[in-house]
């Protein structure tokens, strides 16, 4: 079982340009676990992921939402390899379509009646791709709505990046984004942030500049030589009826012309910090995150008692 | 006749951002992947979720 991506906000999600930004404005996302969507809006914006490298065979749970202002279509998820886009889950607000690109054009495998409009839905897109008789799904509050049975998803393979693209002028919301190797149905991503300063902080400035739910570059936190290190307290939605599976930590990040290039994120259990593998920065910013399927302190699976007293951070390398 | 020098407008610029030798992050998240179950304390189990039933004859 691996988990290949979390996130429901700017980091790990990027924006295409300023179209693309979290929204709290409209209802479209469950306040239980996430506090704000991922919105769309505007013609050719979207929001993309970081490379991901998924396999051949996996799951992608989402929430989305359509904004019902505009006439618009929504590609709500669509998988590129690299530049190639080359399947997306698609909507016009009432019919859900899945569509892989074969032949250099948009074939439609599948569909069905699927309201959006001012609706909040839980969904799950399951891929086997690399195959000419591949398989695809998906399914809405747990129940499988559509199945395409071999269907040719020979491009569907070596999938680097996720976006979500809004197509006109209303837009959509998307939140609670997860990708698996094993079926994603029935789980649920909550967003937690930081609330406090942490046992350590050697970056300039406070949890302060880094705890907004609407991106803004504007405050920032700030590391200009290696190996310094900066922990938060964090806090969010403990959901009662749920129990932990990963957790996972993203920063919107960026290195200089000269000072730290890398990146390691961090948690801290107990008195001990625990780090990423190194992510290498760009001077422009970047979404990297990490992904602890276990608690690393115990090499266990995480309990759920543990959550609350985590803090989060990253260490700057050279 | 008195030579002048005339100034309509002066403006100032500051500019503002990360400096250049700092690596920077303007934003840090956590999320939690969650299962359905009771938090007990006890890790969820990722195989299978299993049902009981007891049918009256």
């Amino acid at each position: 079982m691996t988990f290949y991506f979390a996130g429901g906000e700017i980091a790990p999600w990027m924006p295409s340009d300023s179209n693309v930004h979290e929204a709290t404005a409209f209802a479209g996302y469950d306040t239980n676990f996430a506090r704000c969507g991922l919105f769309v809006f505007s013609g050719s914006s979207f929001a993309f992921t970081p490379d991901l490298n998924l396999p051949d065979e996996f799951y992608i749970h989402f929430a989305a939402e359509r904004f019902t202002s505009g006439s618009n279509t929504e590609s709500l998820l669509v998988l590129a390899t690299g530049s190639t886009e080359v399947f997306q889950v698609y909507t016009d607000g009432t019919t859900v379509y899945l569509k892989a690109y074969i032949a250099s054009s948009w074939t439609t495998l599948g569909s069905a009646v699927i309201p959006l409009n001012s609706t909040l839905q839980d969904m799950d897109l399951y891929i086997k791709g690399n195959s000419a008789t591949g398989i695809c799904r998906l399914y809405v509050s747990g129940t499988k709505r559509i199945e395409a049975l071999s269907a040719d998803l020979s491009a569907v393979t070596g999938i680097q990046t996720l976006r979500s693209y809004s197509m006109g002028s209303g837009g959509h919301n998307i939140s609670q984004i997860i990708v698996a190797d094993e079926p994603t149905i029935g789980m649920k991503l909550a967003t937690r942030y930081p609330n406090g300063a942490g046992a350590v902080n050697d970056w300039t400035n406070s949890y302060a500049d880094v705890d907004e739910t609407i991106y803004s570059d504007v405050d920032f936190v700030s590391s200009s030589s290696a190996n310094q290190v900066a922990m938060y307290a964090q806090t969010g939605p403990i959901p009662s009826s749920y129990t932990v599976r990963a957790v996972a930590v993203s920063a919107r990040a960026k290195c200089g012309a000269s000072g730290p290039q890398n990146l390691q994120l961090g948690v801290r259990v107990a008195s001990t910090n625990y780090f990423s593998t190194t992510k290498a920065l760009d001077v422009g910013y970047g979404g990297p995150f990490n992904i602890w399927q276990n608690n690393p302190a115990t090499s266990a699976a995480w309990l759920d008692s543990e959550i609350s007293t985590l803090q989060i951070g990253m260490k700057s390398i050279a | 006749m008195t030579a002048t020098v005339d100034v309509s407008k002066v403006v100032g610029s500051a500019v503002i951002g990360p400096k250049a030798d700092t690596a920077t992050v303007s934003k840090l998240v956590m999320y939690i992947i969650y299962v359905p179950g009771s938090p007990t304390g006890t890790p969820a189990n990722p195989q299978a979720q299993v049902y009981s039933q007891i049918v009256k004859v």
